[in-house]
């Protein structure tokens, strides 16, 4: 009875408030001469965003330029997992080791970065990269490639040169053995290296300005990169150690007998087991990295949340729109890898753990 | 390197009255009683009632100091209050005020969770842990406005933000602490016949605050470090200060100094948060 | 002699497995029953759905003429195999917590509680908090927390089961010192000494129903079914 009567109370109390809000929201979006509706997502967007992996024009939609934008993101989150992953296996490997200056070494490295503010790193390597490189008249030049504070400068091989590639995960699901498997990866990598050689190279040349042809990475995916991964690898260097140290200490000990030595230990009986440990609290890292690029804002990168809540919501005057949908899209990610991280299973280990 | 001691002044202080940097002062004092405070709490020397009575003067007393009333105290605009002080404001009272209110929320998803509030809630604070912060301010700054046609200042909707967002964490975390109390001690206290909210005020809470502490603090130092975002809503805290001392041509090549005293700052921040952690994970120990 | 508990068809269940089946039962008051059985025959569901901690599917307790849902009830007390002492409270305050919150007044249950202390031979003890203390000594401030409440119907579920030889003794002689007075008691326990030393009826359950009842004399001597005997002679080996 009381719960039912705090449930009436609440509801009539819940949207009278919404409705009020939405009525002075409504009032406040016409006085704009705006009309609340996402029509506008699929109006020519007017702008061109420069830093991008696929091309954005001026007479493309908004929503081209919000799929831009989540193409940035996703592309950034990649290569930012996969960096971070490897600097965060090592400290952590690091701080297994029995020497103690490597204990300290890899503690203070996880300390450090994780208790200074992401943007705060951010800034700092935005800043003293665009202090330290020099400007695009005198470029750090190695070969065909250049780099100064307008970004890295390099030849481009035409995408489909990278197709080949594709099929490295073939090798892993097909081949048998560990042999097998080796020396496919090997000859695979050299055949396609070798066959470089015949495409044709885009390479940058020396405009009165600047360099034009050939690839380019723009100093603030730089800088995200190292930022992010720095962040993030002490984060997961600390969540990879908690799962290490979780396994027995006995398992060590049985390996150690058997003769094997401390990197084979750590690769061949230690990790593999770790790994339905710390897996869940790995991916719950990734998933704030991907959530954390959004403070590419700060300097300007064309990001998902940059793009949408920046740029659009500035050009468009649409914020109420720009900011749903930046919910929305989140709030997809979020449950989407959510689902997955709950209930991925790991088959060939669970049983050890 | 005379103006080392500008920077520094310039980064902890912002654009505080130069005559009223003693109210500073006092507040910093403040937070560390505060936090003293609470480890006496923690060891049982002073009972429930002061510790709270105490919470409550201290955060209306640092309020009070840092704005002022016009009358004893001259009035300080909100946009007065910058620098790394605001920073340390900012994570002084979201924190407490969080707090207390996710314990209040906690109480709904525990006990009451077929209320409609408590569903409300639940699916907001889901919504609000899939956001990135900025989301949240950029809402707050920008739609909550026009809703309401009320005028929030940056300051205000950068306080709200913080503690909307610790609330979302803070309650996930007293749940999975909560999960982890003994199935013996439901059935002893159902034994008891203590039930409803005394079971929880007597029986849950405490062990919750007790199972949480490790990843409570943790939480804490998330807030401390996210406090430097309320830059990007425009709101000048120590970062913001950096940025406009940067901008101009006499400091640009001071940046490495400049960036190493903020995230010293933040870092000492944060180590004394982990700190007082761990002092209270000692202090409550019931042997 | 009236009928103090009673129960009619009780059955139970958890998610589906069902663990009394429609169990009958008259237990007097002042009586003292003992409950024996193979683990998972349903002895603690037996004594957990008198205090409604088991919920039942079908069925009725009745406790002193009233159902044992309504308000009223005798007070009954309940001593768990893990002793469930409140971590964060001390002694003192364990023992006081639930009659405080009932509405009692703080010095007379604090002298109160000391004189339970002290029969449970932990005069001295007050402050202490429960984690510094050894499993025998848990054990009977758990038993004066159950008395606290000065209870009609005392149900000890294996209150020795999770203790080591040494301090089974201790709590063991406590409990006799307490049953001996004007209280219905009933106790699930494996130690057959100790239930032939305090009670005068004994329950045999094995899935879910009772299979045999008698008086602690009758259950030893002419065991009215052969898998009591069974039992009986693998638990003295």
């Amino acid at each position: 009875m009381i719960k039912q009567s705090i449930n009436g109370l609440f509801s009539i109390i819940a949207l009278t408030t919404l409705a009020i809000l939405l009525i002075k929201l409504n009032q406040n979006i016409n006085h704009q001469n705006l009309e609340f509706g996402f029509d506008f997502l699929f109006s020519q967007s007017g702008f061109d965003i420069g830093d991008t992996w696929i091309a954005h024009t001026h007479d493309q939609t908004y929503a081209h330029a919000i799929l831009i934008g989540l193409c940035n993101t996703f592309i950034l989150a990649i290569a930012c997992v996969l960096l971070s992953t490897l600097i965060g296996i090592f400290f952590a490997i690091l701080s297994t080791n029995h020497s103690r200056w490597l204990k300290l070494l890899s503690s203070a490295y996880i300390n450090l970065f994780r208790n200074i503010p992401l943007l705060v790193q951010i800034l700092f390597f935005y800043t003293s990269i665009l202090y330290w490189l020099p400007p695009i008249e005198e470029t750090l030049q190695f070969a065909d490639i250049h780099l100064s504070n307008r970004g890295l400068f390099f030849p481009k091989a035409p995408s489909i040169a990278f197709l080949p590639l594709l099929l490295i995960p073939l090798i892993f699901i097909k081949a048998t053995s560990f042999k097998n498997r080796k020396n496919l990866f090997l000859g695979l990598i050299i055949i396609w290296g070798v066959s470089l050689f015949f495409y044709d190279w885009q390479i940058p040349t020396r405009t009165r300005f600047s360099l034009s042809g050939g690839g380019q990475l723009s100093i603030e995916w730089f800088t995200l990169l190292i930022a992010l991964s720095i962040y993030s690898s002490s984060y997961i260097a600390e969540c990879i150690r908690g799962g290490i140290h979780a396994i027995h200490k006995h398992q060590t000990e049985s390996a150690k007998s058997l003769g094997l030595n401390h990197l084979q230990i750590m690769i061949k009986v230690i990790l593999p087991q770790a790994v339905p440990i710390f897996m869940p609290a790995l991916l719950n890292q990734y998933l704030n990295l991907t959530k954390n690029i959004s403070l590419a804002i700060a300097i300007g990168y064309p990001d998902f949340f940059g793009i949408t809540a920046g740029t659009i919501l500035n050009q468009s005057g649409r914020s109420l729109e720009c900011i749903l949908v930046v919910i929305c899209i989140y709030g997809l990610i979020n449950t989407i890898s959510t689902y997955f991280i709950e209930n991925i299973s790991y088959p060939k280990w669970k049983n050890h753990v | 390197m005379s103006n080392i001691h500008f920077l520094i002044d310039f980064l902890l202080f912002g654009f505080f009255p130069e005559q009223q940097r003693w109210r500073l002062m006092i507040i910093l004092l403040i937070c560390l009683s505060h936090t003293w405070l609470t480890l006496k709490f923690a060891r049982h020397s002073i009972p429930l009632k002061t510790f709270i009575l105490c919470s409550f003067c201290l955060l209306t007393s640092s309020w009070y100091l840092a704005f002022g009333d016009g009358w004893l105290l001259n009035i300080i605009p909100t946009n007065q209050l910058s620098g790394f002080i605001l920073n340390i404001c900012l994570a002084y009272w979201s924190i407490p005020i969080a707090t207390v209110m996710s314990v209040g929320f906690c109480y709904l998803m525990i006990y009451q969770p077929e209320l409609w509030p408590t569903h409300c809630f639940v699916i907001l604070a889901k919504i609000i842990r899939s956001i990135p912060l900025i989301t949240l301010l950029f809402f707050i700054t920008l739609i909550l406005p026009m809703m309401t046609n009320i005028e929030i200042t940056r300051f205000q909707a950068a306080l709200t933000g913080l503690i909307i967002f610790l609330i979302a964490y803070i309650v996930e975390v007293f749940k999975g602490a909560h999960q982890a109390i003994d199935t013996h001690q439901h059935e002893s206290a159902a034994a008891l016949q203590i039930t409803g909210i005394r079971k929880f005020i007597h029986i849950d809470l405490p062990q919750i605050i007790k199972n949480s502490i490790p990843s409570l603090i943790n939480t804490y130092i998330g807030l401390i470090k996210d406090t430097a975002l309320v830059t990007i809503i425009g709101l000048s805290d120590s970062l913001g200060n950096l940025q406009l001392l940067i901008a101009k041509y006499e400091f640009k090549h001071d940046f490495l100094l400049l960036f190493a005293i903020i995230a010293a700052l933040f870092w000492m921040l944060c180590f004394i948060c982990s700190l007082f952690g761990k002092k209270l994970e000692k202090a409550i120990v019931y042997e | 002699m009236n009928n103090f508990i009673e129960f009619r068809n009780v059955s139970a269940q958890i998610d589906d497995r069902t663990i009394l089946k429609d169990v009958n039962l008259t237990i007097h008051q002042g009586e003292h029953v003992g409950i024996i059985g193979p683990s998972g025959s349903g002895k603690s569901s037996l004594i957990r759905t008198i205090n409604r901690l088991l919920p039942i599917h079908t069925g009725k307790i009745i406790i002193n003429g009233k159902d044992n849902h309504t308000k009223n009830l005798p007070q009954i007390g309940m001593v768990f195999q893990a002793y469930a002492l409140f971590p964060h409270l001390t002694v003192l305050e364990n023992l006081t917590l639930a009659p405080l919150l009932h509405g009692g007044n703080a010095k007379a249950l604090k002298c109160k509680a000391q004189a339970l202390l002290e029969k449970v031979r932990l005069a001295g003890f007050d402050d202490r908090y429960p984690n510094s203390l050894s499993g025998g000594q848990q054990q009977r401030i758990a038993i004066a927390r159950a008395l606290m409440i000065d209870p009609e119907i005392l149900l000890l579920d294996e209150p020795t089961s999770a203790l080591d030889p040494e301090m089974i003794n201790e709590v063991k002689l406590v409990l006799q010192d307490i049953i001996a007075n004007n209280m219905t008691v009933l106790i699930v326990s494996h130690d057959i000494a100790f239930i032939k030393k305090t009670t005068s009826r004994i329950l045999f359950l094995e899935n879910g129903q009772i299979i045999s009842d008698q008086s602690q004399k009758d259950f030893f001597e002419n065991p009215a079914h052969a898998r009591q005997s069974e039992f009986i002679s693998q638990l003295n080996h």
